[in-house]
C-alpha cells in the first residue's frame, strides 16, 4: 500500500489534470466526510465521495483554472495527516493568497474518511467564495 | 526522523501539556511575541488574537468559562522545523452543555521553533458554535 503522502502526491496530480473522480478514487473513502468551515454559500459538511467531489469541482469552475496550490510541508502520522499549502487564485478581479493546512484522517483501507480544510484567513477565503 | 523533527514534536507536545495544564511561564517561552491566533466558527471567541498578551487573555477567557473543565487528549502530535499538526480530542463542560469533538489545529513556528501563528478546524463546528452560544 503506499504511503499516505505517496498516495495524496497521487491524487493531487490528477486532480491537476482535470481529473477529479481519479483523485476521488486515489484518495478518499466511499463515506468521508469533508468539513468546510467558515460562512461561505459552500460551507458545512459534505459526507460520501460524490458529495467531496461535487465541492472540488465546485471550486475548479469557481477559479476557472487559475488555481495555483504549491505544496510547502507534509507531516504524515500514523492515523493523520497535514498537508500545507501556499494557494493562490483569482476571479473577477478578486485575489486570494492563503496558506491551507489540509487535516486528514485515513481509514483502513488507506484512504480519507474525514477531511479539514483549514486556512489561517477563513474570512478571505469566504470573500472570495462569496 | 531527524533530530531537529523530533525535538519540534517535543516542543509541541510541551506546548500541549503547558495549554492543558495552564502553566503560563511555559506558554510565554513556546509563543513568539507578535505570534496570531485564528480561531474558527462564528461564536463569541472567534476571529484572530494578535500579540502574544491578546492569545494569553483569550486563554484566560476559556478557562473562566469553562471552570477548567476542558480537557485535550493528543491523538497524533506531527511536526517538523517550520510547521506542526496537533490531532485532539477535546472535552468540556459549560453551563450545563457538554462538548465532545476531534480537532485538527495547525502551527507554524519562528526561526526559534516558538509558535508564531495558530488555525484550527474541528469535526463538528456547530456544536462548537453551541458550545459557547
Amino acid at each position: 500500500m503506499p504511503t499516505k503522502a505517496e498516495r495524496l502526491s497521487d491524487a493531487m496530480a490528477a486532480v491537476s489534470r482535470g481529473e477529479v473522480d481519479v483523485f476521488g478514487e486515489i484518495l478518499l473513502s466511499d463515506d468521508v466526510v469533508w468539513h468546510w468551515p467558515g460562512r461561505s454559500s459552500v460551507a458545512g459538511d459534505y459526507r460520501g465521495r460524490d458529495a467531496a467531489l461535487d465541492l472540488i469541482r465546485g471550486f475548479g469552475q469557481l477559479t476557472q483554472g487559475r488555481l495555483r496550490v504549491e505544496p510547502i510541508d507534509i507531516l504524515e502520522g500514523g492515523d493523520y495527516l497535514m498537508a500545507f499549502t501556499h494557494v493562490t487564485a483569482e476571479q473577477e478581479g478578486r485575489q486570494l493568497d492563503v496558506t491551507m493546512a489540509d487535516a486528514m484522517r485515513f481509514g483502513p483501507d488507506g484512504r480519507v474518511v474525514e477531511y479539514w480544510t483549514l486556512s489561517n484567513d477563513q474570512a478571505a477565503v469566504d470573500a472570495f467564495i462569496g | 526522523m531527524s533530530a531537529a523533527m523530533n525535538e519540534q514534536v517535543g516542543r509541541l507536545e510541551a506546548w500541549l501539556a503547558a495549554y492543558g495544564g495552564h502553566d503560563r511561564e511555559a506558554m510565554v517561552d513556546a509563543l513568539a511575541e507578535d505570534a496570531v491566533w485564528h480561531v474558527g466558527g462564528t461564536h463569541r471567541h472567534s476571529g484572530d488574537y494578535r500579540g502574544r498578551d491578546a492569545i494569553l487573555g483569550y486563554f484566560d477567557s476559556v478557562r473562566a468559562e469553562t471552570v477548567d473543565t476542558m480537557q485535550l487528549q493528543p491523538l497524533e502530535v506531527l511536526a517538523n522545523e517550520r510547521h506542526g499538526a496537533a490531532f485532539l480530542r477535546v472535552t468540556g463542560a459549560r453551563n450545563g452543555k457538554r462538548l465532545d469533538t476531534v480537532v485538527a489545529d495547525a502551527f507554524r513556528f519562528d526561526q526559534d521553533g516558538r509558535i508564531v501563528e495558530f488555525w484550527a478546524a474541528n469535526a463538528n463546528q456547530p456544536a462548537i458554535d453551541d458550545f459557547w452560544s
